[in-house]
């Protein structure tokens, strides 16, 4: 059974759009700053590969660096969500009480609003910026993680060698960090892996609605939305940078399957 | 049943409540000064003092939130700083492009997602192809979907409108954009669904009892999968909704999302409050509609 083609084809993916994001900067040495007016919305050509943009600033440049910045704000906004939503989630499940009450209120409260539309409330609080659309993710992300935690936790302390290292004398912190922590894992990296793609979609929606790093940073979303309105003359400025944050998306979307198709087949 | 249906909706009135004021703490209770920020930083002493009074910025936090909790529960979400209309008129105007743009997407959605998926379970030839477009469907962000389809369909053939057009064409695009995703997801979820429950027993036994093809997959083959895909369609809901803000920002239309988006940018404070309010309400309410559903299709359940 080849069950694990899709782990592999996102994680080859996944390497690829990692590995340029690191080394393309220092590879491909063209700012992606530098105007040149006189030669805005050209097409691909030698000094170009993938031609200009509405500025004259060099395309494959914009989305080299871009793309580290999509897949930074995406993958720190969901590992902190996914950090915060496990304590949240393990914590509440194991010690049950009037703290399991408040978590899952929380949870149920932040679950009533949709995804995309929390992360919206949140990126307009906070100043628009790299970090705070981070944040954003990180709250949009940190719900669903609490949630199947806690799930976890439920099932999880009842099992015998739970029962026996409270019985032993283990302390709660304790069983928290050497039982229910590692044994949690498996679902953590199946989970975090389906949920970078969603974040990557809301980070870059986001910040095509104008709510992310402001100009002129980067960023593939904006890109794709200062582009849209060149796309009469200039329709590269659009397709280019949607295509790699489809790629990445792709990827994770793999990787996710993937992961999730060995872990129900009992590894 | 009906005792079940009362407490069900009991359930909803601490969570809309939890809601309204998590949204409300969220968006008054921020660093800065609102009416500063809305303003601009242009305005005069004069000025910022006015509007401070107008925005009922100036109370205590408790109390703003009970002037805008009470009039709320009797339906006045406030008046818009912008245009100064009710921001409910301006929700109501609205509300329908979005309701018909979501609704179409979902009703597409079923059918291309559903059909589809019992075709690939019946067929497996068509599972390979089938697979590979649903991975293509779920990883294209839906604003470079919608350009795309700009840019070929009204750009390049120049068959359909391309933006904030009238007439039913127009809404052509933005639900084959918005439909995408739900569409690919219910595909995969009907096809591991029903390749289970063609493997059971009950299905050979209709079979070998001789009934048609249409009448064995009908009521035999989907009614046995319906539950886990309305459970399914009601998470997707969210999707649908939080997708409608990108969908009609690229098409232009004048819905809801789109009206959200405006006002974040030109900080209407109390459009984005009684928005997000509203869209929160429809998903809570669907929930509940939802659960109305399960009870309709499994008899099981509605024994309790």
């Amino acid at each position: 059974m080849k069950r694990n083609w899709q782990t592999y084809l996102g994680l080859i993916l996944l390497g690829t759009m990692v590995a340029v994001a690191l080394l393309g900067p220092a590879l491909y040495r063209v700012s992606p700053f530098d105007q040149d007016l006189l030669r805005a919305l050209e097409g691909p050509s030698q000094a170009h590969p993938m031609g200009t943009d509405e500025l004259g600033r060099d395309l494959l440049s914009r989305i080299i660096h871009g793309l580290g910045t999509t897949l930074l704000i995406s993958v720190s906004g969901v590992l902190l969500g996914a950090s915060v939503g496990t304590v949240l989630g393990l914590t509440a499940g194991y010690f049950g009480g009037w703290w399991d009450h408040l978590a899952t209120s929380c949870t149920e409260v932040l679950l009533a609003i949709p995804g995309f539309l929390l992360a919206l409330v949140i990126a307009v609080i906070l100043k628009s910026s790299q970090l705070n659309l981070s944040i954003a993710v990180a709250i949009f992300t940190l719900p669903s993680f609490a949630r199947l935690m806690r799930a976890k936790a439920l099932e999880l302390r009842e099992r015998d060698y739970i029962l026996a290292a409270g019985a032993l004398g283990a302390k709660g912190r304790q069983i928290l960090r050497w039982h229910l922590l590692p044994n949690s894992m498996p679902l953590l990296y199946t989970l975090i892996a389906q949920r970078l793609s969603s974040a990557l979609l809301t980070a870059s929606g986001l910040s095509f609605l104008g709510l992310g790093p402001q100009p002129p940073i980067p960023e593939l979303g904006s890109m794709l939305n200062t582009g849209r309105e060149y796309l009469w003359v200039a329709p590269h400025l659009c397709t280019l940078p949607g295509m790699v944050i489809t790629l990445c998306i792709m990827g994770f979307n793999l990787l996710g399957n993937g992961l999730q198709h060995s872990s129900s087949n009992g590894n | 049943m009906f005792s079940y249906l009362l407490r069900r909706i009991a359930q909803t009135i601490p969570v809309l409540l939890g809601l309204s004021l998590l949204i409300f703490l969220l968006l008054r209770a921020l660093p800065g000064d609102p009416a500063l920020l809305y303003s601009g930083f242009e305005a005069t002493a004069e000025e910022l003092a006015d509007l401070r009074e107008r925005m009922g910025v100036n109370k205590p936090l408790f109390s703003q939130y009970l002037s805008f909790i009470g009039p709320a529960l009797r339906g006045d979400l406030g008046t818009s700083l912008r245009s100064g209309r009710p921001v409910l008129t301006e929700l109501k105007m609205r509300l329908p492009v979005t309701a018909e743009l979501a609704g179409l997407s979902l009703l597409s959605a079923c059918f291309l997602g559903i059909g589809l998926g019992i075709s690939a379970a019946i067929k497996p030839k068509l599972i390979t192809p089938l697979y590979l477009l649903s991975i293509l469907g779920l990883s294209m962000p839906i604003y470079w979907l919608g350009l795309l389809l700009i840019l070929f369909f009204s750009i390049r053939l120049g068959w359909l409108p391309p933006a904030g057009g009238m007439g039913k064409s127009s809404l052509i695009l933005p639900v084959v954009t918005l439909m995408s995703s739900t569409a690919a997801s219910l595909f995969r979820l009907t096809l591991s669904e029903y390749q289970e429950v063609t493997a059971q027993e009950y299905m050979r036994v209709a079979k070998a009892k001789g009934i048609s093809s249409l009448r064995l997959h009908y009521k035999h083959g989907l009614r046995n999968t319906l539950i886990p895909l309305v459970t399914f369609i009601e998470l997707e809901f969210g999707n649908l909704l939080g997708g409608a803000v990108l969908t009609e920002s690229v098409f232009a239309l004048n819905g809801i999302g789109r009206y959200l988006v405006t006002s974040v940018v030109q900080r209407d404070y109390p459009v984005i409050q009684g928005a997000v309010m509203l869209i929160c309400s429809i998903f809570i309410f669907i929930h509940l509609v939802m659960d109305l559903i399960y009870l309709a299709i499994d008899p099981r359940l509605r024994r309790r």
